[in-house]
């Protein structure tokens, strides 16, 4: 498991200009609004805890977690299921990116 | 005996002990003694008294926990509130137990928004966190926790008038009905089931008990009063959403228990567990839905040093039944026998007693078995019947059983037709009710379908009016905003018509076992995904 302070460094590296991370926003955000939103038009501020919120349950995590790894093909792995990688819209983000590099 | 007597107790012998980990701090039993006796004369302050109801909505919390012996100490009953739960059935329970006070966290404050116009009982609330929020958007008198705390300071000595056949908690549980049922316990009921479980699992002081289910959830309060009552420690965990750090927390507090629900056991069993060391742990519990047999010797596997429980239960009376680990080989299907200090037997469809090969209902007899339903004297006549003395009564558990030449114990089905989906009771009426309150549904049933993970997910079949544009989307945003999560459908079918039994009704029956045939799996089942 990597340090808080390096993984947002790396978050930060990754996501500055790219326009991948602009793509991939968008695309988790439609997944979480077409699945767990609780009111039209609600759109979470992106490091906002989806789990706090009530936005996602734990089941929830889990089809996230099918989710990502159906659209971006690749295996998340046991240690990548902590709240830095999925429990924020910047943190998912952050995170996809950097496994696609 | 009183239940907060474990505190007491284990406070005298053990002061400086952690009773509690929360979010990485440690708290120990003299300081959750001290600040539960302070909200307790903060309680009797503003005018709690002997019998008065008081909910709590919190996320597992060490503030929970002072809460629980807080209210007990005012001699009050307690309430813990799912925090999942939508407005209008959290109200619905605050003013069907009649609510005096609520004690909720900082976090609570936007979904209870306008609680004083909607629940007109409740005197006041205590916020652990800001209590401005709340004074503004939720209720005019709103103490902050520290408030409370500074009343409860000098407050004189508290002197406990409760006995134990008082009433302790209430527990509101899905019945057969849409709104829930208030399960009454008595001291005297929690106690004899704390004892009862605590020596089945053999617990001792040394024990560290992890819980990652909510205190709402009679399984998750249990882990704590029966850690106080044997003087434990209790590692309290939001939720079981982040199975990794759960591990890594078994392997860094050297849990020595670990009680969960089916869901969780498939989740950690899609993982690789031998990279953890996870030698601590002493047992492991499962109830709320059965452990697939495939499930019981895989977790052996991976847990080679703990011995595993598989346990069956209903709020109405905690737990009924056990199987000891060490018959886990010859009967691993079966739930197992009655719990130490408790009766129990099948009867069959005439009331009598049935014998070996016989589906029949469970009752159960026991201290353990609750008073009754709050305020619903029909539906406790329903479960409370005549037992063997005069005058008492035995639990009819609505659920249906077989028992083996041995006496052992294999669920066969719910005798009505409550769905349980992720180790949660859920009444299908209760989430038709919401569906026939959306504006374009004409007709709604609802069946639970197979999940590898959930159990059992959940399944609503509707018929729409002429013209109606609604969509499966728009139906399940519908039931979001007012079911708790674990109550709404995976998956909406629209058909042009529900099959009717010959009296009219629609046949769920016959739509559950038409689904199964034409879907083996749930559609959208989040267990079948490929992970």
């Amino acid at each position: 498991m990597m340090e808080e302070g390096s993984h947002s460094m790396r978050q930060a590296m990754i996501c500055g200009k790219r326009p991948g991370c602009e793509e991939i926003g968008q695309e988790v955000r439609r997944f979480i609004s077409d699945n767990f939103l609780l009111e039209e038009g609600y759109d979470p501020e992106e490091t906002v805890s989806l789990l706090e919120s009530g936005v996602m349950d734990s089941t929830g995590i889990l089809e996230l977690v099918a989710f990502i790894e159906r659209t971006y093909r690749f295996k998340i792995a046991d240690e990548e299921l902590i709240p830095e990688n999925l429990d924020t819209i910047k943190g998912i983000v952050g995170f996809i990116a950097g496994r696609m590099m | 005996m009183l239940v907060h007597n474990f505190l007491e107790d284990s406070a005298g012998r053990f002061p400086g002990k952690t009773a509690v980990v929360a979010k990485g701090r440690r708290y120990s039993y003299g300081e959750i003694e001290g600040q539960s006796g302070r909200l307790a004369l903060a309680l009797r302050a503003r005018g709690i008294g002997r019998g008065d109801r008081v909910a709590v909505l919190m996320d597992n919390s060490v503030e929970c926990v002072i809460s629980i012996f807080g209210i007990l100490k005012a001699d009050a009953v307690f309430l813990i509130l799912s925090p999942s739960l939508k407005f209008a059935k959290l109200a619905y329970i605050l003013n069907h137990c009649g609510a005096k006070a609520l004690i909720c966290d900082e976090e609570k404050a936007p979904r209870i928004r306008g609680l004083q116009r909607g629940v007109p009982g409740l005197d006041f609330l205590i916020a652990a966190g800001g209590a401005e929020i709340f004074a503004e958007t939720v209720h005019p008198n709103s103490f902050s926790w520290e408030q409370a705390a500074a009343a409860g300071r000098g407050g004189g000595a508290l002197r406990a008038n409760s006995i134990d056949l008082d009433l302790a908690s209430i527990i509101y549980t899905s019945g057969s009905t849409a709104d829930p049922k208030g399960v009454m316990l008595t001291h005297r009921n929690m106690i004899s089931a704390a004892d009862s479980i605590i020596k089945y699992l053999e617990n001792s002081p040394d024990d560290i008990v992890l819980n990652v289910l909510p205190l709402s959830f009679d399984y998750g309060l249990y882990q704590v009063l029966m850690c106080f009552r044997f003087g434990g420690t209790v590692v309290l965990e939001k939720s079981f959403a982040y199975p990794y750090e759960v591990m890594k927390l078994v392997e860094r507090e050297k849990v020595t228990g670990f009680p969960g629900v089916p869901t969780m056991f498939a989740i950690l069993l899609r993982m690789d567990l031998s990279r953890f060391r996870l030698e601590s742990l002493r047992y492991i519990t499962n109830t709320a839905a059965h452990l697939p047999v495939e499930h019981i010797a895989r977790l052996r596997a991976s847990f080679p040093g703990a011995r595993i429980f598989s346990m069956y239960g209903l709020t109405e009376c905690k737990r009924a039944l056990y199987l000891p680990p060490e018959e886990l080989d010859r009967k691993p299907g079966s739930v197992g026998r009655a719990i130490p200090n408790e009766e129990v037997w099948i009867v069959n469809a005439q009331g009598e007693k049935a014998g070996p090969g016989v589906v029949g209902e469970l009752v159960v007899r026991g201290s353990n078995v609750m008073k009754g339903y709050w305020r619903d004297e029909a539906a406790t006549d329903a479960a409370l019947r005549p037992g063997k003395l005069p005058g008492e009564k035995v639990l009819y558990t609505g659920d249906l059983f077989r028992m083996d030449e041995e006496g052992f114990l294999y669920f066969v089905g719910r005798k009505d037709d409550q769905i349980k989906t992720r180790g949660e009771r859920v009444s299908p009426k209760e989430v038709e009710s919401v569906l026939y309150k959306m504006e374009g549904i004409s007709e709604a049933a609802v069946v639970p379908v197979p999940d590898a993970i959930l159990g059992n997910a959940i399944k609503a079949f509707v018929t729409v009016e002429k013209g109606s544009m609604l969509n499966e989307r728009a139906v399940i945003l519908h039931c979001r905003r007012h079911l708790e999560d674990f109550a709404v459908p995976r998956c909406i079918e629209f058909r042009e018509n529900l099959p009717k039994n010959p009296s009219g009704k629609i046949d769920r029956l016959l739509l559950k076992s038409a689904d199964l045939r034409s879907e083996p799996a749930a559609a959208k089942g989040i267990g079948n995904e490929n992970m």
